[in-house]
């Protein structure tokens, strides 16, 4: 019995041995598991770190893939300043600083009195620059390391490529300054626009700082556009590696502009302004099939790499706030005459060949109206109305119509309304009506040719499309495409109404096709059949009243007339060479037009007849 | 009278002690056996994990890449630069009368330009779907134990 006994006992002592060992294993396992040495961490003391996904934002490209918007990668460059003091390094900081300055050219005051100060205060990271390119890091390591190791400095050759406005360091790898003792260098990305002034009233522009968009694309689709370079807290451990933030790039958006077109149509609104004097301008191309905006130019543009520039800032920040003069509102002029000659020939009150006889004046609403040179012409149709621009036979026109069906064709045109355009700052501009509380009879006369209200370019191009599209009349678009993540939305073609008929539509364009035969030379293209109308607006000066010294000068027009692949408008604002749209205006169309039928490929009149034979 | 044989034998205490000893070692190296188990599977995973830190680093080193490599691309084929070498070539804008225009016949000049990046249409195919990311313990044992027997199929 005994023996049984210190058996057992020896049994259990073995047991609880094993089991205490077991234990002992499993208990160091799991707090191996579940604790963390942070002294053996990439950071001691820290679990993990702050992580940014590289994420870009989406790019804005032109119809055939050319890219208006991308990004680039830049720097922020961080100088560690506390651990120079702590090793007493005092001369290395002065070194370290001045390179900083002279390499980024720092003029923030703040941080160059930092920077100058002596002694200077004990401050942890100092970012002595935020977006440093490729090329300024490549210098500023290049120097610092030349530094180092007592080398005098040697400024990198800053004209290697053919073009100094290309950065071109010697690689395009992501540069690391890990081997750097107390200076540390981020990348990151910001908004970089290839081609500068090219198309930028339509672009906009993306604040650095911020990273939102301002005006045009960049603004509507900020938060398409916007790559959520969203910032993690990221642990160290592996088992939580799915934690990091992963990419989050931006959509990507395919305009309908054609940059070929697109700096055509700069490069000769540009010229034109400087050779005329004028002040700014604005030419829009579309295709009144589909409403696909094929170039809008607008001057004066600014770089958007550089809208923090002072040449800009008056294109950027203006009283006005225009951006874009497409999307101004302004008073037109006798562009607009067309669309009263179509309201009328709609509602059946006139013909092509209605007679009036032009007296040289009319009154409507105790106003006397008169031709543009205050004289009378005698007997005219309606064809030779809009030939010779007379503003007492439109105004007459327009109280055939009487106020309340005027104004309903012109709301139905759209005017006083956006027309959806997807650029940032779209005015609605103004037009009153019949039953406006400050309206006055004397307006119908008035509004008939284009004075007393105001328009924008894009709402004429959205008007004059029905004209040139059988009546059906499309809302322009700017956005071709949005592609995400793999996905394409492509927004359909819009068709927004049907103001007039497709019979005022085909008779107004041979009215209009007639008449530029002998209104405006300057506008025609040979071989080609165009339909346009000139406008000159006089200006209105607050205290002065209308002052025809300025003026407004505008054309629109289309062609070919039988089969209208392009609208095309013209505004040039405040000439000094002259003040007449015939002279100002037209001359531009000419030039667009004879540009884009080549581009596009629209081949004359009677070569296009053989091939659609 | 066996029955009574058998019960005695298994009723001794000395038998009904062993008995719960070795439960207890039994319990102890079943557990050791899942701890040894759970720690492959959680080097594996910390192994894995590695590499998806890893891979992640590397996706946002070749997203800054790519897109410098896009945006140099870009700055040498804009317009302005394009132009002025084609003038340095001689080559200036035509103007629509010398253009000649042959008519083809079945040709259709109208034709819109197809518009679409091949790049940005084409779905993503991108594998985040890693099999040892979704993978739980009995999924990778039943994967072990497969690859363990495989050599004994067809046996």
């Amino acid at each position: 019995m005994t023996e049984k006994i210190t058996y057992n006992w020896r049994y259990i002592t073995i047991a609880v041995f094993f089991s205490f060992f077991a234990l002992a294993i499993m208990g160091q396992m799991v707090r191996i598991q579940l604790t963390v040495n942070t002294s053996e961490l990439p950071v001691p003391g820290l679990l993990g770190q702050w992580e940014k996904a590289a994420s870009r934002r989406g790019l804005i490209l032109d119809r055939n893939g050319h890219v208006l918007a991308g990004n680039q990668t830049v720097y922020a460059v961080d100088i560690n300043f506390e651990e120079f003091y702590q090793e007493g390094e005092i001369e290395e900081v002065k070194i370290l600083a001045e390179i900083a300055i002279e390499v980024f050219g720092i003029n923030n005051r703040h941080l160059l009195e930092f920077l100058k100060q002596e002694p200077r205060p004990l401050t942890k990271n100092i970012t002595v620059e935020r977006f440093a390119t490729q090329e300024k890091l490549l210098e500023f390591l290049f120097r610092v390391e030349n530094y180092y190791q007592n080398m005098p400095p040697e400024p990198l050759d800053e004209n290697s490529g053919e073009d100094p406005l290309i950065p071109l360091p010697e690689n395009l790898e992501v540069i690391d300054c890990n081997h750097l003792i107390r200076v540390s260098c981020t990348p990151h990305l910001i908004r970089s626009y290839p081609e500068n002034m090219l198309a930028s009233n339509i672009i906009g522009f993306v604040m650095r700082d911020t990273k939102q968009g301002q005006l045009g694309i960049e603004e509507k689709y900020d938060s398409t556009l916007f790559g959520n370079d969203r910032t993690l807290w990221a642990l160290w451990d592996p088992h939580k590696a799915d934690q990091a933030p992963d990419p989050d790039h931006g959509a990507n958006i395919i305009l309908t502009i054609d940059s070929v077109l697109q700096a055509d149509v700069e490069q000769i609104l540009d010229r034109h302004i400087k050779k005329t004097g004028a002040l700014a301008g604005s030419v829009i191309v579309m295709d009144p099939r589909t409403g696909e905006i094929l170039a809008m130019a607008s001057s004066p543009r600014a770089d958007i790499n550089k809208y923090w520039s002072d040449d800009y800032i008056n294109i950027i920040n203006n009283h006005e706030n225009v951006f874009n003069y497409a999307i101004k509102a302004y008073e037109p002029g006798s562009v607009v005459k067309v669309l009263t000659m179509a309201a009328a020939l709609d509602a059946g009150v006139v013909e092509p060949d209605t007679e009036f006889i032009d007296e040289g004046k009319i009154e409507i609403g105790g106003v006397t109206i008169r031709n543009w040179n205050k004289k009378p012409w005698g007997p005219q149709t309606m064809t030779t109305c809009l030939q010779n621009s007379l503003n007492v036979c439109l105004a007459w026109v327009a109280t055939q119509l009487e106020s309340e069906q005027f104004y309903a064709y012109f709301q139905d045109f759209g005017f006083g309304q956006l027309t959806g355009i997807e650029l940032s700052g779209e005015a609605p501009g103004l037009v009153k009506s019949h039953w406006s509380p400050d309206y006055t009879r004397s307006e119908l006369g008035t509004n008939a040719f284009g004075q007393g209200i105001e328009i924008t370019p894009i709402q004429m191009v959205k008007a004059i499309s029905a004209i040139a599209n059988q009546g059906e009349m499309i809302a322009p678009r700017i956005i071709h495409s949005i592609v995400d993540d793999g996905y394409r939305y492509t927004p359909p073609k819009t068709v927004v109404g049907h103001p007039i008929s497709a019979e005022t539509a085909d008779t107004l364009t041979d009215m209009l096709e007639e008449s530029l035969q002998n209104e405006s030379s300057l506008a025609l293209v040979p071989g080609y059949s165009l339909a346009g109308k000139t406008g000159t607006a006089e200006i209105y000066v607050p205290g002065q009243g209308y002052k025809s010294s300025a003026t407004n000068t505008s054309f629109v027009g289309w062609g070919p007339t039988d089969d209208p692949q392009f609208l095309v408008y013209v505004w040039i604002s405040k000439p000094s060479a002259s003040i007449w749209g015939s002279e100002i205006a037209a001359p531009v169309f000419k030039k667009v037009v004879e540009r884009l039928v080549i581009h596009l490929g629209i081949p004359p009149d009677a070569v296009r007849m053989t091939l659609q034979d | 009278m066996a029955e009574s044989l058998i019960q005695a034998y298994s009723n001794s205490p000395r038998r009904q002690k062993l008995q719960i000893i070795g439960s207890i070692f039994m319990a102890i190296v079943i557990a050791a056996v899942l701890l040894i188990l759970y720690l492959v599977v959680s080097a594996r995973v910390v192994s894995v994990g590695r590499q998806l830190q890893q891979a992640k680093d590397e996706i946002d080193q070749m997203v800054y890449l790519s897109v410098n490599y896009r945006n140099q691309i870009s700055y040498l084929s804009r317009f302005e630069l394009m132009e002025e070498k084609a003038k340095e070539l001689g080559f200036r804008p035509p103007y629509p009368g010398e253009v000649f225009y042959v008519p083809v016949t079945g040709f259709d000049y109208q034709i819109q330009p197809h518009v679409e990046s091949v790049e940005d249409a084409r779905p993503a195919v991108i594998n985040v779907n890693l099999v040892e990311y979704h993978e739980t313990l009995i999924d990778w044992i039943g994967s072990q134990l497969s690859i363990f027997l495989r050599p004994f199929e067809g046996l």
